[in-house]
């Protein structure tokens, strides 16, 4: 049984932690909603292209991008967080895309985030590019160089076909096909445009560009997912700690009471001894 | 230009313009072109240069500087997809004059491992930039 004393402090240690808990859910929801902003501010970009490339892939076209081969060897993308105390966020796509990498022989990896660059590493996978840590903004250059860097991994034949899984925000973790690039089937292919300078070239500076619009929109949806789960796991930590200090004032009472109803009875003994 | 035609310009980051002009001029690929609403269906890849949008015919233009992409036109619409694209209050004059020199520098002594086509294409986009806030000759 602790000391009265010892619940005390007990007590303020725990307040103490749940007010830490509170500040960290306070920033990563204003951290939240500015991912939220920037997947809002990326999107036209990429329907718009991705809506093009739907169209266009309506046509008979081809392009090493979408050449569909053998899988001799697969390439997995894989996005996790750099921190933390995200409840099961990083727990959970790290063990699935250890699945994903596993499924195959030798596949050749990208980890974008620390936790799971430092899995794959210790692990010993071999890495086409490494993007550790992602940092609290992505920068669209940073993932359009990666992106153009897989593509021409994929081009020159290393990898035959590459996988992307991530959290996505509202959603879950995702595998989704980057490549051989499989456009959603559009409603209405581009049978009457005009194409300045021609369909082949057009594709040509299309697809790379849809492959780094892919990129950089999941690791936005990556990170937004990242906030939202450190708010949950946050908000939980600071109710448990409720809990907990309801549990210990109770202790903190019993313990108090216990203690005056001893003196009490010492007080009353020695009286009656006294007379 | 009796109608107006649905104009937007995005960068791969963020929405710069969203709205309607009488007509609009886009840096093409193969030089600058004209769309007016009713204008055939088009796909076009972009240059280095100076999108106008202009109310009516008398109007002043409202100027935006475009780095590659592509445009897709369609009767009703003008789709701009820029891998950077800036109105004149976004341009930071002070970035795009150094990168312009640091630019001309490279080119002008060209060292071994220096990529000149980039070089040449950051020179390209810096001028154009410097040109649309008219720090550069017209």
């Amino acid at each position: 049984m602790l000391s009265t004393r010892d619940i005390q402090r007990k007590i303020r240690t725990v307040r103490n932690i749940q007010q830490i808990c509170r500040a960290m859910k306070t920033v990563s929801s204003i951290k939240l909603r500015k991912a939220e902003e920037r997947i809002r501010a990326a999107r036209p970009y990429a329907d718009a292209l991705a809506a093009v490339v739907a169209r266009l892939a309506g046509d008979d076209v081809t392009h090493p991008l979408l050449e569909q081969r053998d899988v001799r060897r697969a390439g997995v993308v894989a996005i996790s967080a750099d921190k933390g105390l995200a409840g099961s966020y990083n727990t959970n796509v790290v063990r699935e895309a250890l699945r994903l990498v596993r499924a195959q022989p030798d596949t050749l990896t990208v980890p974008i985030g620390r936790k799971m660059a430092d899995t794959f590493r210790k692990l010993g996978f071999p890495t086409e590019a490494v993007i550790s840590p992602v940092g609290p903004t992505p920068e669209f250059r940073t993932y359009a160089a990666l992106a153009d860097q897989i593509g021409e991994a994929y081009i020159a034949g290393t990898v035959d076909r590459v996988q992307l899984i991530f959290t996505q925000f509202n959603v879950g973790i995702v595998t989704q096909q980057l490549l051989p690039i499989v456009p959603q089937a559009g409603d209405e292919a581009y049978r009457d445009f005009i194409f300045e300078p021609g369909q082949e070239l057009i594709l040509e500076q299309l697809l790379p560009r849809y492959l780094r619009t892919l990129v950089y929109t999941a690791v936005l949806s990556a990170v937004a997912a990242e906030h939202a789960a450190r708010v949950s796991a946050m908000s939980l930590a600071t109710e448990n700690a409720d809990d907990l200090i309801g549990k210990l004032t109770m202790d903190y009472n019993k313990s108090r009471q216990a203690a005056i109803t001893g003196e009490l009875g010492d007080i009353v003994g020695a009286a009656e001894a006294l007379r | 230009m009796a109608h107006p035609i649905d104009v937007e310009i995005v960068a791969a980051d963020r929405k710069v313009f969203s709205g309607t002009a009488g007509s609009v001029t886009v840096p093409g690929i193969d030089g600058y072109f004209g769309v007016l609403a009713g204008h055939a269906p088009l796909i076009s890849a972009l240059a280095i240069g100076i999108v106008e949008l202009r109310a009516h015919e008398a109007g002043v233009p409202q100027l935006f500087a475009v780095a590659g992409g592509f445009v897709e036109v369609t009767p009703e619409k003008v789709t701009i997809l820029a891998d950077a694209a800036e109105a004149p209050a976004e341009i930071d004059a002070e970035r795009a004059r150094l990168a312009a020199e640091r630019a001309e520098e490279r080119l002008r002594a060209p060292e071994p491992g220096i990529d000149v086509t980039r070089a040449q294409a950051s020179l390209l986009r810096a001028l154009n930039r410097l040109r649309l806030i008219g720090q550069y000759g017209k």
